[in-house]
């Protein structure tokens, strides 16, 4: 909408709103620019302080290893690509960990909310497996899938499972009621209110469930590949610690972070793309 | 009872859009006792009239219209619309509440839409109609907006292009104005009745504002509370087309708005 002005007056008002709106922009530029020099400066510090304190020899770099230790472990991974095929290992595992975990959670968490009786029946046993910390089978899904990437997926699944098949249901019960009636009012069939109402409500609170997911795939196929495994970038950190080598758990873990924020990234971006007309999407 | 029927001509059932027959309803309360909420209520609307039901909150209003539209059936008697007795939400019906409802994942045209999707109508004959009424209800330029983006006033069309969208036969209407405020409350009256008047749809109105009541309606029917019965049955003839905001100041018309609240304040000393 814009204002026109009408008389002098009015175009001095319209004027200082204008120059107000723009220093309030002005000022929100520069405090994002200060927290993210501070930023800069947190991290700077804590590298420096890092890097110092071994040089003086005050800590012990065999414990703690160092910045330019783990900076040329790192160059020298990259380099010979030895990494490389680790870190595919440890993708592949999460994303067909995440992908089955989430697609099997969000089907259960449907097929629960529309069968009520499913939902009675599974009640105590998908509570017992949900509270049972899934770590624990670690052991017997190496027996069962083997030290490949079989048993890395099926713990990861184990895990993400039970967040989409909550969250899902969470999303579907919390469903304004108001849009179920005006629905039906408008001639809606159950089928076409499950689709056109139940599903596309639950998106949001199916995305809370996905952010979660991916964190725990990755985390769940880590800690299988710590436990037992031939690949993957768990195993390296394994190998690395029990040769005493600082550097390169340190060098590996800076590496699971990259991934772990890349694979949130994508989350977030299809979030924000599917969850446009919310228009605060986060 | 205050009865005055408002056609004196001797009606067929062809000419009848809805009956309510002998209807009464009950409801267990939360504390299991129950409470009769409607105790034999009849009455006819002819096809295309305009009838509005007002009385206090609670008076089983609104649970007339639900037994008209399909969604609650009567404990005695029956709802007969257009022929045939309701038993479930029929296609001919469109039902306007006082909240939108609309789908916040929707566009203000995907959501005047929705009904036509509901029935399975091809994708250009729903844009052609989609069209329509957001040009019909002054949206044209929203059609792409969401709902958070609109003011409630915005929303509350948005949700009529809907319910007309569908073409219904009998439009049921359940306080649709009450969210809005006083201002927006007479614009969105003043439209309606512009549309309304085009091809005159048979309307059960539900309200509790005696004012849109007799300023929109042609019949008005006074419940009383707790059991609901029918108070009064009162014609309005004034002319048509109506405006809803002169109208306010018209004498014929201040003289029915007393009779009416004084029906209204009858029922309520009965109960």
């Amino acid at each position: 909408m814009t204002i026109t002005a009408r008389t002098a007056d009015d175009g001095r008002v319209l004027d200082t709103l204008a120059r107000s709106e723009a220093d309030r922009r002005a000022r929100r530029r520069r405090r994002t620019a200060w927290v993210w020099a501070a930023r800069a400066i947190v991290l700077g510090l804590f590298v420096g302080l890092w890097q110092w304190t071994v040089d003086i020899g005050a800590i012990d770099p065999f414990f703690f290893s160092q910045p330019s230790a783990i900076a040329g472990f790192l160059v020298e991974e990259v380099r010979d690509g030895s990494i490389w095929p680790h870190v595919l290992v440890t993708l592949r595992e999460t994303l067909v960990g995440f992908a089955v975990g989430a697609g099997g959670g969000v089907a259960a968490g449907i097929v629960r909310m529309q069968f009520p009786f499913v939902a009675d029946v599974s009640n105590p046993f998908l509570t017992i497996l949900n509270v049972l910390p899934r770590v624990a089978l670690a052991p017997m899904f190496i027996i069962w899938f083997g030290v490949g990437e079989g048993s890395k997926v099926a713990l990861a699944v184990s895990l993400v499972f039970f967040i989409l098949m909550l969250n899902t249901e969470a999303g579907i019960r919390s469903l304004d009621r108001e849009l179920v009636l005006t629905m039906r009012a408008l001639g809606a069939t159950d089928r076409q209110l499950f689709w056109k109402v139940m599903l596309p409500g639950a998106v949001p609170a199916i995305f809370g469930g996905l952010r979660l997911g991916v964190v725990y795939a990755l985390l769940a196929v880590v800690v299988g590949e710590m436990i037992s495994a031939h690949m993957g970038l768990g195993q390296r950190i394994a190998f690395h610690a029990a040769s005493f080598r600082a550097e390169g758990v340190l060098g590996t873990i800076l590496v699971l972070a990259v991934i772990g924020l890349g694979l949130n990234l994508a989350v977030v971006r299809a979030e924000q793309v599917l969850l446009r007309w919310r228009g605060d999407a986060p | 009872m205050d009865v005055i029927l408002s056609e004196a001509a001797p009606r067929t059932d062809l000419d009848l859009a809805i009956r309510v027959e002998r209807v009464s309803h009950a409801f267990q309360t939360p504390a299991g006792t129950p409470v009769l909420a409607l105790d034999d209520v009849s009455f006819d609307v002819p096809r295309g009239q305009f009838l509005a039901l007002v009385g206090a909150s609670g008076c089983g209003k609104t649970t007339i219209l639900n037994m008209a539209a399909g969604l609650v059936q009567p404990v005695a008697g029956t709802v007969v619309v257009n022929g045939a007795r309701v038993t479930r939400p029929s296609r001919r019906t469109g039902y306007m509440f006082a909240r939108d409802g609309l789908l916040p994942w929707r566009s203000a045209r995907r959501n005047i839409e929705v009904g036509l999707e509901l029935r399975g109508v091809p994708v250009s004959e729903r844009r052609a109609t989609g069209s329509r009424l957001l040009d019909l209800v002054g949206l044209k330029a929203f059609g792409s907006s969401y709902p958070w983006q609109l003011s409630q006033g915005m929303r509350q069309r948005v949700a009529l292009a809907r319910t007309l969208a569908i073409d219904p036969d009998t439009l049921l209407m359940d306080e649709p104005f009450a969210a809005l405020d006083a201002q927006t409350k007479l614009m969105l009256q003043t439209e309606f009745l512009r549309i309304w008047e085009r091809d005159r749809k048979t309307v059960l109105f539900v309200t509790h504002d005696l004012a849109e009541a007799v300023a929109l309606a042609d019949r008005v029917i006074v419940l009383t509370c707790r059991p609901g019965r029918i108070q009064a049955d009162i014609a309005i003839d004034l002319p048509r087309p109506r405006d809803p905001e002169r109208i306010r100041f018209d004498h014929h018309y201040l003289r029915l708005s007393e009779r009416v609240w004084q029906a209204l304040k009858a029922g309520e000393a009965a109960s």
